[in-house]
């Protein structure tokens, strides 16, 4: 232990490191001549055995010379997707540019700063095996790795006894949180003494079942799953302890298990962990918690002072409006949750006590539409009595969670910003996978529609530049959203616009071959793709963003076209036919053939939409290109001359503010309104408008 | 797993290796690790009998095995059917959607000794084990692969030739394809293992990258404060998975071992 110290010292000095490389490589080289004849792909890549095909290879030759192989092997398939990169000039840049900005590219996904800031450290020195790095140094033989395995060995009978020392320890915390973690039975107060003896008589019991447990199979444990779910949740008090029984080896079975992504500002929690999960997860593993710890939380029984609501909000940094029941303020007072230095598992514990997680928490409504996959409610939170929309997507028996619905939350929970819709909280039970997210009681089809199809200008601007600020977010984040159209472009009362609907979004990585074909709605599918492309990237969004831009202008789809043959005849007479010289991957396209005779002239499009200027037609006319390496990206579309006067004023907002923050920027009201928002807007009795920004649009008045 | 062992949302301290929920469920160390090398050993088969490829499904597929498995214990939870079931989802989540009972099919024509005894139930173990799955992993699916990153370094030596780098790459691209026996995934950020693993494949070869602006290693344009010795020991964790699966190649005897 002592001397672990020694090698955690001197690693920056820079005219060390030479000289470390230069002992280094040596060294390598006899390690990888020992390991060497390991590497026989019949047992360590499959990989390389599928790709080679070639016999399995002798113990004789070395580590080198079979990487080398196995590398050239790959060659195929790794210069392919090089290709790819080539191709996608975009990407490309957008990747170059990453590079500039330190770690950016692993901590896209994280969605605290904290940790994008964060000293990138990931090995702590002390905590790699010394013994290992001494066989190394000394380039010494096999015996010494043997010693080191000894010793390891040792190292590892060491852990175990501690286990065993305390091991009472996980059992006795899994027996008191049970006892405040609602599981549906009526809350119980901290347990008296004769509860206490029962508890150990039942932990004895308890302990053979576990024990029999850890050669139980998978299918024993969904034996009693199946059970238990058909001994129905409301049984016998006679059945209770044996319920208890099972619910502690099965702990995930309880209704509802839920990631409580709740709202904005407690998404990240102070140890930077974005989502949380009910108590259901932590006291599965009882075991991973370090026992000493937990013997702390068996002491400490009642809390010493009484919390009032807003001590409990503010100390589970939840947002001010809302309201705790009064039952649940006493539960937390009676449990030492809030006592404790406030870990993740205690937040997760306590948010599931005030219901984050829980279908009984949102109140179901009306229906607002279907999908293809998913029902879509209009729901209110209890919690804050505001209205959600509840997106309940049916599980299948044999499939489990649909893709769409697995990509879309996991997309989701990943983007914070104001112009796409916030998922709030995620409710996982049997049958159904339940969505909550924010609710918006408009789309921009309705929007349109309800202002008689001729939007304001500076409106048009202020929506086209919220659709662009989100895209830009999203596509710097990897994620094409692959399906816009103005239904999934959802317009608050105050005029935020954000993107909905992320089902058949996916994170983007380099282009593989594989994305299915039949992904954005017809209308604004981009030329490219209705040819039978699956070669993409972000600039498949901004066909669609130059199609809605028409749309809002004109009050009109601009393509409106019913089957792909139609699209694209639609397309081209507009536009004009496609011309080898100047769009190649159009006409090359083995698909292009039956309109390769057909010759159009383009049609002066301005003509269709007087009213706009020549800045805005001419960003029109860049995200209107055939060739997807030719539209504008979102980020420099931001920056368009046609944009710019809200640009200069928003440019400095942070992703979760909205663009109605900036100073000067409102929505203007549209000259015509019908009746139809005067009936929505009382839903929106409980949304907060700043006095200073509000909105001067038609359902005001 | 213990909170303050954690480094981000999903990767630990080195410590943290050494009390997972096996470990505190009365695993030793190497059993673990011989464990994960059978769950990912399943993975990787079946996968590319599916005709997943490593990039991303199979490398996803053995994150989310790696991942669940600091959360949960290889006693509790069988490591054939999560296997399947990280596969199953990874091909959901990356786009590559295999239907489940095809997955059940191939698992148990490629290993009928380890998969058999399930018949037809195979598929209702799947479908219990993705709801587990999803729970543990926080519905948090979205997954970078060092690959990514790898390819980035393409383009960062420009004082080296482009046969050498494509060489170098290839040979860091096995490493990565290799590494996911490892538990680099979950101590490591996909990056941090780019940059190791170029940096063996460099040293395998014999390449020295020129160093510019005076940065003690090449990689410190990119990563600072990064030492040559965490690299190193990065790089040795594949190393050692090599040596150990030389002495007992994975699922050799085409049974899980038991305890």
């Amino acid at each position: 232990m002592s001397h672990r110290h020694e090698h955690t010292v001197s690693t920056i000095h820079v005219d060390t490191i030479p000289v470390e490389i230069h002992i280094m490589d040596p060294m390598l080289l006899s390690v990888v001549a020992k390991c060497m004849s390991a590497y026989s792909p019949a047992d360590s890549t499959a990989e390389a055995r599928l790709l080679s095909g070639s016999d399995p290879i002798s113990d004789t030759e070395n580590l080198l010379d079979l990487a080398y192989e196995v590398g050239s092997s790959d060659n195929t398939r790794y210069d392919r997707e090089s290709e790819n990169d080539e191709e996608d000039v975009g990407w490309e840049r957008e990747i170059s540019n990453k590079r500039m900005c330190k770690s950016a590219t692993f901590h896209d996904f994280c969605d605290d700063s904290e940790y994008s800031r964060r000293p990138v450290t990931t090995l702590p020195e002390e905590d790699f095996d010394e013994e290992e790095e001494d066989e190394f140094e000394d380039a010494s033989d096999r015996r010494e790795l043997d010693d080191y395995e000894e010793e390891e060995d040792e190292e590892d009978d060491e852990d175990e006894i501690v286990v065993e020392e305390e091991e009472v320890a996980p059992e006795d915390i899994e027996e008191h949180e049970i006892s405040h973690i609602p599981n549906g039975v009526p809350s119980q107060t901290t347990p008296s003494v004769e509860d206490i003896k029962k508890g150990k008589k039942k932990r004895k019991a308890e302990d053979g079942m576990r024990k029999m447990k850890k050669s139980s199979t998978f299918a024993s444990f969904l034996n009693m799953f199946v059970s238990r779910r058909r001994s129905g949740r409301d049984s016998a008090s006679g059945n209770r302890d044996g319920e208890r029984l099972m619910s502690r080896s099965t702990c995930l079975l309880r209704p509802s298990i839920s990631l409580s992504v709740v709202q904005e500002s407690m998404i990240l929690g102070s140890d930077g962990e974005s989502v949380e999960v009910s108590p259901c997860t932590s006291d599965q593993t009882p075991t991973g918690v370090p026992p000493r710890y937990i013997v702390n939380v068996k002491m400490r029984q009642k809390p010493a002072r009484k919390w009032s609501e807003e001590e409990i909000q503010k100390r589970l940094s939840l947002p001010a409006d809302l309201r705790l029941p009064v039952a649940v303020v006493d539960k937390l007072n009676r449990t030492p949750t809030l006592d404790q230095p406030l870990t993740r598992k205690n937040r997760r514990a306590s948010l599931s006590e005030i219901g984050f997680g829980k279908l009984e928490t949102y109140e179901k409504l009306e229906k607002l539409g279907e999908g293809t996959y998913a029902t879509v409610f209009r729901g209110r939170s209890i919690l804050s009595n505001k209205f959600v929309a509840l997106k309940e997507i049916r599980l299948e028996q044999e499939e489990g969670a649909p893709c769409t619905a697995i990509r879309e939350v996991s997309l989701l929970r990943n983007l914070r910003h104001a112009n796409v819709v916030t998922l709030h909280d995620i409710i996982h039970t049997d049958r159904l996978l339940t969505l909550v997210f924010e609710y918006v009681d408009r789309d921009l089809k309705q929007y349109m529609d309800s202002c008689n199809n001729a939007m304001q200008m500076n409106n048009i601007r202020l929506f086209l530049f919220q659709l662009l600020r989100g895209l830009a977010y999203c596509h710097q984040r990897r994620v094409l959203h692959r399906d816009l159209k103005p239904q999934n472009l959802l317009i608050t009362a105050k005029g935020e616009l954000k993107l909905a609907d992320f089902g058949l979004a996916r994170a983007k990585s380099v282009p593989t071959k594989t994305y299915s074909n039949e992904v954005v709605t017809l209308w604004y599918r981009p030329p490219d793709v209705l040819l039978g492309s699956t070669d993409y990237s972000t600039h498949i969004d901004m066909w669609g963003v130059g199609c809605i831009l028409f749309e809002m202008i004109a009050g009109r789809a601009l393509f409106p076209g019913g089957t792909p043959t139609e699209q694209l005849g639609l397309i081209f007479r507009t536009l004009g036919s496609p011309r080898p010289d100047r769009h190649p991957t159009i006409c090359e396209r083995p698909t292009f053939y039956p309109y390769a005779n057909r010759h159009y002239n383009p049609e002066p499009l301005c003509r269709q939409i007087p009213r706009i200027d020549a800045h805005g037609f001419e960003l029109l006319m860049k995200f209107l290109q055939y060739e997807g390496k030719d539209r504008v990206s979102a980020a420099d579309a931001l920056k368009h001359p046609f944009l710019r006067t809200i640009c200069v004023k928003c440019c400095h907002l942070r992703d979760e503010q909205s663009v109605l923050e900036a100073d000067g920027i409102h929505i203007e009201r549209e000259l015509l309104s019908s009746d139809h928002h005067h009936n929505s807007r009382r839903h929106h009795r409980g949304t907060l408008v700043k006095d200073k920004y509000r909105m001067h649009s038609s359902h005001h008045t | 797993m213990a909170e303050f062992l954690k480094l981000t949302d999903w990767t630990w301290q080195l410590e943290a290796l050494k009390v997972t929920p096996s470990i505190l469920a009365g695993m030793n160390k190497d059993q673990e690790l011989l464990y994960r090398r059978e769950g990912i050993k399943l993975i990787a088969e079946i996968g590319a009998a599916l005709n997943c490829k490593p990039r991303p499904t199979i490398g996803v597929a053995a994150v989310y095995f790696h991942r669940f498995y600091m959360e949960h214990s290889f006693q509790n939870f069988n490591r054939e059917i999560t296997a399947i079931s990280c596969l199953f989802l990874a091909g959901k989540v990356e786009d590559f959607p295999k239907k489940c009972k095809d997955v059940c099919a191939a698992a148990q024509a490629q290993w009928p000794e380890i998969y058999g005894k399930y018949h037809h139930s195979l598929v209702d173990e799947v479908m219990g084990a993705e709801r587990v799955l999803l729970h543990t992993l926080k519905f948090d699916l979205q997954v970078g692969l060092p690959y990514d990153a790898l390819l980035e370094y393409k383009t960062m030596f420009p004082d080296m030739s482009r046969e050498q780098i494509t060489d170098a790459v290839q040979i860091a691209w096995t490493f990565i394809n290799d590494s996911i026996y490892t538990t680099l995934c979950i101590t490591t950020e996909p990056q941090m293992i780019a940059i190791a693993l170029l940096h063996l494949a460099f040293t395998v070869k014999g390449y020295q990258p020129v160093q510019q602006n005076m940065d003690p290693c090449w990689w410190s344009a990119d990563v600072s404060n990064w030492p040559q010795e965490s690299v190193d020991k990065a790089c040795h964790l594949v190393l050692d998975f090599y040596s150990a699966t030389k002495e007992h190649p994975v699922l050799e005897s085409r049974r899980l071992t038991t305890l």
